[in-house]
């Protein structure tokens, strides 16, 4: 396994539209990095760059440091699990996964021994004479993913590989891939638009907007301070209340509307401040702070809690609140934003 | 869930059935008719018109020829039309859809027509070996049912599998070789039998190239029956339809589609 560095890269397909705008981050040896961001905004094509399956417009990939942009897909020693498996449909499941190694022209003994500890290892064992069209989802989906460890790849790249899995499933996947990533301390660079499921298994993550990267952190660190609003709302921040400009008092007060709400965080270049529909707390009797009316509009069950939408004279907020007490549209209630909580955000 | 015994529809499809077989079954009897006449019903049985077809030279060395030519068109279209459907449906070439209609024009036009422009061309003018001819007036004829067939199962393709053919470390070359091809089998087999049966009973192509030196089967069997008017005929292509579907059925055996498609 090896670092992956990617610089300044830039695609497009049509010599118009950049699907990519320069792009730059690395992986590091044996680092979980995922890209996250909706559909069509250049997960796939920065995946298949760094594959060498497309040619990029510009811009370099580096693995160790090495120049690879102009080395052809066969001879980069990636592994790669596409979201539609792509198993060899002729071949049967032990053909798959020694298909690497044969092309390595490695010996027959030695392939036979590799390819059946990594069927132990990937529980694929009883399978190996089945083919392709006798399998389950989640077992096609391992078989790929066997096919792709097994040459040892410096570089293992995964396009939404568990979106064709049902819910449970996906689940059991997704701890089974976090278990070999472990074990074999692999590289991986992984691209999902599910966020639950990347947060819960990435080292770090990419979330990418229109062709750029937006933010590159931990996600503990995006989860409590997302750079952006399009970072927030991706990751379940519901409320933003708009700032007025030029209102920043100091770097800890900053107006909405004629409210002053107060920040933990410096909130000088602020345009929007934006906390978790989990972090607002009703009628609190000692809110000093950041404390406003409003009436509850529509309530939704979500199992262990109620979802409330509160209007109040700063907008619309989305409250979630646990479920011993229960509340009814037309409510009077006071809403507190922590401070600690309200996080400003420029962009 | 549908009522599949539906009594109009497989009345239908009896009837159907009934007029492919009877002229079949009608060759078949008369092939062993003892008088001299094709005709019904027959009075007597007898093998001699089977023994009949090899005292006829032309239809010994047509059968030669006609197989050397259906072999070699029908190998030939597969060469050069796997690659160009491969072209055409990975690559995305400008006019792809314009190089498409150009392969199948073939079917647009008369047989009768390509041959004689065939004849007129390339005989005549280019002074080309009549057997060369033979076997390009065939290749013709075949093309658009390997670029037909091809295209469809190329098309159903996921050709994912081929970037992971090139991901686990082959050559584009070889994962043609290794990956596409494999996974194009059956539909390359249809096309191989689509081709060979189509060039085995032309008639229209091989009749202006029927000379004195190349003999094919089908003219030849016309011939025969423009001055005798005999059971030999029926015989034959009994004989002929026996080959035909021996051939094809070791074919499959040889290839096995069922292993992939099981
Ligand atoms: N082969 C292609 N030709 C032209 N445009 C493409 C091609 N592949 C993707 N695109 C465009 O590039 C953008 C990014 O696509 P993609 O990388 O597949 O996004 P994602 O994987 O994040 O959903 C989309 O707008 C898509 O329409
Ligand atoms: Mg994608």
């Amino acid at each position: 396994m090896a670092d992956l560095e990617v610089q300044n890269l830039a695609k497009s397909y049509d010599g118009k539209t950049k699907v990519l705008k320069d792009i730059s981050f690395s992986v590091k040896n044996g680092e979980f990095v995922s890209i996250l961001g909706p559909s069509g905004c250049g997960k796939t094509t920065t995946l298949r760059i760094i594959a060498g399956l497309i040619p990029e417009t510009s811009g370099q990939v580096l693995v160790d440091n090495k120049d690879i942009t102009k080395v052809p897909v066969y001879k980069r020693n990636f592994g790669m699990v596409f979201q539609s498996y792509a198993l060899f449909p002729h071949l049967s499941v032990f053909e798959n996964v020694a298909f690497g190694l044969k092309t390595r022209k490695i010996a027959k003994s030695e392939i036979k021994e590799k390819v059946a500890a990594m069927l132990e290892l990937t529980g694929l064992s009883d399978l190996a004479d089945k083919f392709p069209a006798q399998l389950s989802g989640g077992q096609q989906q391992r078989v790929s993913l066997a096919r792709a460890l097994i040459i040892d790849p410096e570089l293992l790249l995964m396009d939404e590989p568990l979106s064709n899995l049902d819910a449970k499933l996906r689940l059991k996947m997704r701890e089974e891939i976090c278990r070999l990533q472990k074990k074999m301390k692999m590289t991986v660079l992984f691209v999902t638009h599910d966020q639950q499921e990347c947060f819960a298994i990435s080292d770090k993550v990419l979330i990418m907007k229109q062709g750029h990267i937006d933010q590159f952190d931990t996600p503990q660190t995006i989860f409590h301070h997302p750079r952006t609003e399009y970072v927030a709302r991706f990751i379940g921040y519901d409320n933003f209340v708009p700032v007025s400009p030029n209102s920043c008092q100091d770097n800890y007060h900053v107006k909405a509307g004629e409210t002053v709400l107060t920040t933990t965080e410096d909130c000088l270049n602020a345009k929007v401040l934006t906390i978790r529909p989990e972090n607002i707390v009703l009628d609190l009797k000692e809110a000093t702070q950041n404390t406003f009316d409003g009436k509850i509009i529509n309530r939704e069950y979500l199992g262990q809690s109620f979802k409330y939408t509160v209007e109040s004279k700063l907008g619309e907020f989305k409250v979630e609140e646990a479920r011993q007490k229960m509340r009814s549209s037309g409510d009077e209630v006071t809403l507190t934003l922590p401070a600690k909580h309200l996080h400003p955000l420029s962009e | 869930m549908l009522d599949r015994r539906n009594k109009t529809l497989t009345t239908i499809s009896i009837l159907i059935l009934a007029l492919i077989m009877l002229p079949l079954v009608l060759v078949v009897i008369t092939s062993f008719n003892n008088e001299s006449s094709i005709s019904l019903p027959i009075k007597g049985f007898t093998f001699s018109w089977y023994a009949n077809i090899f005292q006829e030279p032309d239809f010994i060395t047509g059968f030669e020829t006609s197989l050397v030519v259906a072999l070699i068109a029908s190998g030939l279209a597969l060469l050069i039309g796997i690659p160009a459907v491969y072209a055409l449906t990975r690559y995305h070439l400008q006019h792809a859809s314009w190089f498409q209609s150009f392969f199948l024009s073939p079917t647009l036009i008369p047989e009768i027509v390509i041959g004689f422009a065939l004849y007129q061309a390339v005989v005549i003018n280019l002074r080309t070996p009549v057997f060369i001819s033979l076997i390009i007036g065939h290749f013709l004829l075949c093309l658009p049912y390997v670029i037909r067939l091809i295209t469809a199962s190329m098309l159903l393709m996921d050709s994912h599998i081929e970037e992971a053919g090139w991901i686990c470390g082959c050559s584009p070359q070889k994962g043609f070789f290794l990956i596409v091809l494999p996974n194009i089998k059956t539909s390359i087999i249809a096309a191989f039998m689509m081709c060979f049966i189509n060039s085995f009973n032309n008639i229209p192509i091989s009749l202006f190239m029927n000379g004195p030196s190349i003999t094919m089967l089908p003219p030849a069997i016309l011939n025969y029956l423009q001055n005798n008017y005999d059971p030999t005929v029926s015989a034959i292509s009994v004989l002929l339809m026996v080959f035909t579907a021996l051939m094809m059925f070791l074919v499959e055996k040889a290839i096995g589609i069922k292993k992939i498609t099981e």
